[in-house]
């Protein structure tokens, strides 16, 4: 019984990972239409940072730190690479994506080097044995930040005005314009909080995993793939699709690690095949819906 | 008429004189061919090679190089590939026309350059000899020798090694669990783990595998703790093995009942996982730490003089395994052409076969006409056991005091 226990702990660490990663890659498609395969990137350069200027500050201005230069990252890319081409077609767009994270990640092999980092928890408390299980702080640590994380997301799209300009835009671009919502402004500012809650996902993963340069990828995918079981465009549904991916990946773990990443993205295109439009009805997850 | 046929004639005579290019044993010079990775997936390690063959080189020629003759090393590129160090090899032998060859530095490429050494029967001495049925068995290579011993018998020896000193100290396990990365050598090294464990009287009673590129290994080390083992054996590379040490971390397991046969470099192990390594073994071949080699080991000559060797072409800088693995093969061929008493391939092919415990500043070696790399016993005599104390690594082997 303890044994699947700690599975199902380790299940919900990586989903509120997965979830976070998952809820960058929503919100920008919600506003551009657009996927975003550097998302993963945001996330590696971030945890890259703490993990490099972690024993150079104390951890809550560090946090705060990375957060905010995780806004910046997210703000600077929208401004040179996607609001230069917002003329084009989605395709491109999501082209442009790919090239970004590329070159995020060429930016992060010259600066930090080809080496996977490490660093410590965020405390150095013993861990807590629920039931035969044990949760180490910083899983806690890990879960409580992601939920306080979307929690605060939410709550800011449904009560600033920021947040219902953006949401706006979202159910109808058009509309929005006419009503004075800039869909510039929108896209920097969604983008910037997408940077945000992946400098958060980065700082959170970063002394459970290790970062490297070529983290990002494995992080865009899984991102990706949750943001799309979860229902394509709905924000619950990135939360659900990234709790449900992060468990079926810690069975998967449990059952078959050598194969874990097949069978769980198995898994995936299964639910996939009987719920096409995911596990909340999301808006874009439709095929041909372009 | 009859000049063309005398032009002829002279045509004919001359052109085996122009085909035959150098030979590798001009008047005072031996020439070698050396093959290293500069540049692909193995050119970080090939740098620590390159070192080592930098080093051998001066060594020799300070020495008066070998059978009275300077020593030239013809290096190449293999890019870490296999069909360029079957290349680079009949470059080396047909152009260059070297007396052997030493290298290539990968595994895969080192199996594919013996295949060609002997369809030109010259002798080729790579250090690694992990892969493959080149070095050892029935398909063994006839002209191909090499320094690291197989993965199995890394593993072997390594448990072993571990075997001995628990008893030293009146902790024999009655039981172990295994770790392993399902990637490259490490399935080996497990292998010969589980060997070396039978042959002991002690049961494995769970084995955890896993991919290279896994995230968290939670769920493996609840498994071994479920199972409950006397000690866990690590066989993993350098960030897998650390993904193992930080899930024994958050799940608050001891790590002094922690056997490290993995292949990894310790100083970036520990500088990964810091103190979570507290109180595990591993084990390590002298030259991984040349500096902490005690007077009484069989090989603390032989990494003395390597060392020597090593800081008088790069002064301050310690050496890798790598660089002594590569210095290594140099000496042996230079001690198998003074056995031979000449370059002539048949008799250096010959002594090196005859290599019965001899000792260099990697490993000590026993060839034998179906195995041409060491065995289990050879690495386990080559080796150290280490623990790691919180602060720096104590030398813990039983026979080594």
């Amino acid at each position: 019984m303890d044994k699947y226990l700690q599975f199902l702990i380790s299940g919900i660490a990586l989903g509120s990972v997965y979830s976070l990663v998952s809820l960058g890659i929503t919100l920008a498609f919600r506003t551009t239409g657009v996927l975003n395969f550097a998302q993963g990137s945001f996330v590696m350069v971030s945890g890259l940072t703490f993990i490099t200027l972690r024993d150079d500050m104390p951890l809550i201005p560090l946090l705060l730190l990375v957060i905010a230069l995780g806004v910046l990252l997210g703000a600077v890319v929208e401004r040179i690479a996607i609001a230069p081409a917002r003329h084009l077609t989605h395709e491109s767009l999501v082209i442009i994506t790919i090239g970004l994270a590329e070159v995020l990640r060429g930016l992060a092999l010259l600066t930090f080097g080809d080496r996977t980092k490490y660093t410590d928890s965020f405390v150095a408390w013993r861990p807590l044995h629920v039931a035969g299980a044990t949760v180490s702080m910083q899983t806690l640590f890990v879960v409580l930040g992601a939920v306080v994380a979307v929690v605060v997301t939410l709550l800011a799209l449904e009560r600033t005005r920021l947040g219902r300009a953006l949401r706006a835009s979202a159910m109808d671009s058009d509309m929005s314009i006419l009503c004075g919502v800039s869909p510039k402004m929108v896209t920097f500012v969604t983008l910037g909080v997408a940077g945000g809650l992946a400098a958060i996902a980065g700082s959170l993963l970063a002394p459970v995993t290790g970062m490297g340069f070529e983290s990002g990828l494995d992080l865009a995918i899984k991102g990706l793939f949750a943001a799309v079981l979860g229902g394509l465009g709905s924000l619950k549904g990135a939360l659900w699709g990234g709790m449900t991916f992060g468990l079926l990946e810690a069975f998967a773990l449990f059952a078959v690690p050598t194969y874990s990443v097949s069978i769980t993205l198995g898994l995936v295109v299964l639910l996939l095949v009987v719920r096409p439009q995911g596990l909340t009805s999301g808006t874009g997850a439709r095929v041909g819906a372009l | 008429m009859k000049t063309i046929v005398l032009a002829g004639l002279t045509a004919v005579a001359v052109l085996p004189l122009a085909a035959c290019g150098s030979s590798g044993n001009d008047g005072d010079t031996v020439k070698i061919g050396v093959i290293v990775s500069e540049s692909g997936d193995g050119a970080s390690i090939g740098a620590d090679e390159a070192k080592g063959y930098d080093a051998a080189l001066k060594s020799l020629n300070d020495a008066g190089g070998i059978a009275g003759k300077k020593v030239e090393f013809i290096k190449v590129d293999d890019k870490s590939q296999d069909a360029t160090a079957v290349l680079k090899v009949r470059e080396l032998v047909n152009e260059e026309g070297v007396v052997a060859v030493l290298g290539p530095g990968g595994a895969s490429p080192a199996s594919a350059a013996a295949s060609v050494a002997d369809s030109l029967q010259v002798p080729l001495i790579a250090f690694p000899s992990n892969k493959g049925e080149t070095w050892e068995g029935k398909n063994v290579s006839s002209w191909a020798f090499g320094v690291a011993a197989s993965g199995e018998s890394i593993g072997e020896g390594c448990l072993a090694k571990y075997l001995d000193w628990a008893e030293a100290n009146g902790s024999t396990p009655a039981s172990i669990a295994i770790g392993a990365e399902t990637d490259g050598a490490p399935p080996q090294y497990a292998s010969g783990v589980t060997t070396a464990a039978e042959d002991a009287g002690v049961d494995v009673l769970t084995r955890q595998d896993w991919p290279a590129d896994v995230v968290d290994l939670t769920p493996q080390m609840t498994n071994v703790r479920s199972a409950d083992p006397d000690t866990l054996v690590v066989s993993a590379y350098l960030e897998s093995d650390v993904q193992a040490t930080r899930a024994l971390e958050q799940l608050d397991m001891p790590s002094d009942n922690v056997l490290q046969c993995s292949s990894i470099v310790l100083s970036d192990y520990i500088d990964s996982v810091g103190k979570a390594a507290t109180g595990m073994k591993f084990m390590a071949l002298g030259a991984d730490d040349p500096a902490k080699v005690p007077a009484d080991f069989p090989l603390a000559d032989e990494i003395k003089d390597f060392r020597t060797a090593y800081q008088n072409v790069f002064p301050g800088e310690e050496p890798s395994r790598f660089a002594a693995g590569s210095y290594q093969t140099a000496m042996m061929l230079r001690d198998a052409i003074k056995d031979a008493g000449s370059t002539d391939p048949d008799a250096v092919r010959d002594a090196l076969e005859a290599f019965d415990g001899y000792e260099g500043a990697y490993s000590i070696i026993s060839y034998t006409p179906d195995r041409h790399r060491p065995s289990a016993e050879d690495y386990q005599d080559s080796s150290l056991l280490f623990e790691y104390t919180g602060t720096g690594f104590e030398n813990v082997s039983a026979d080594a005091k």
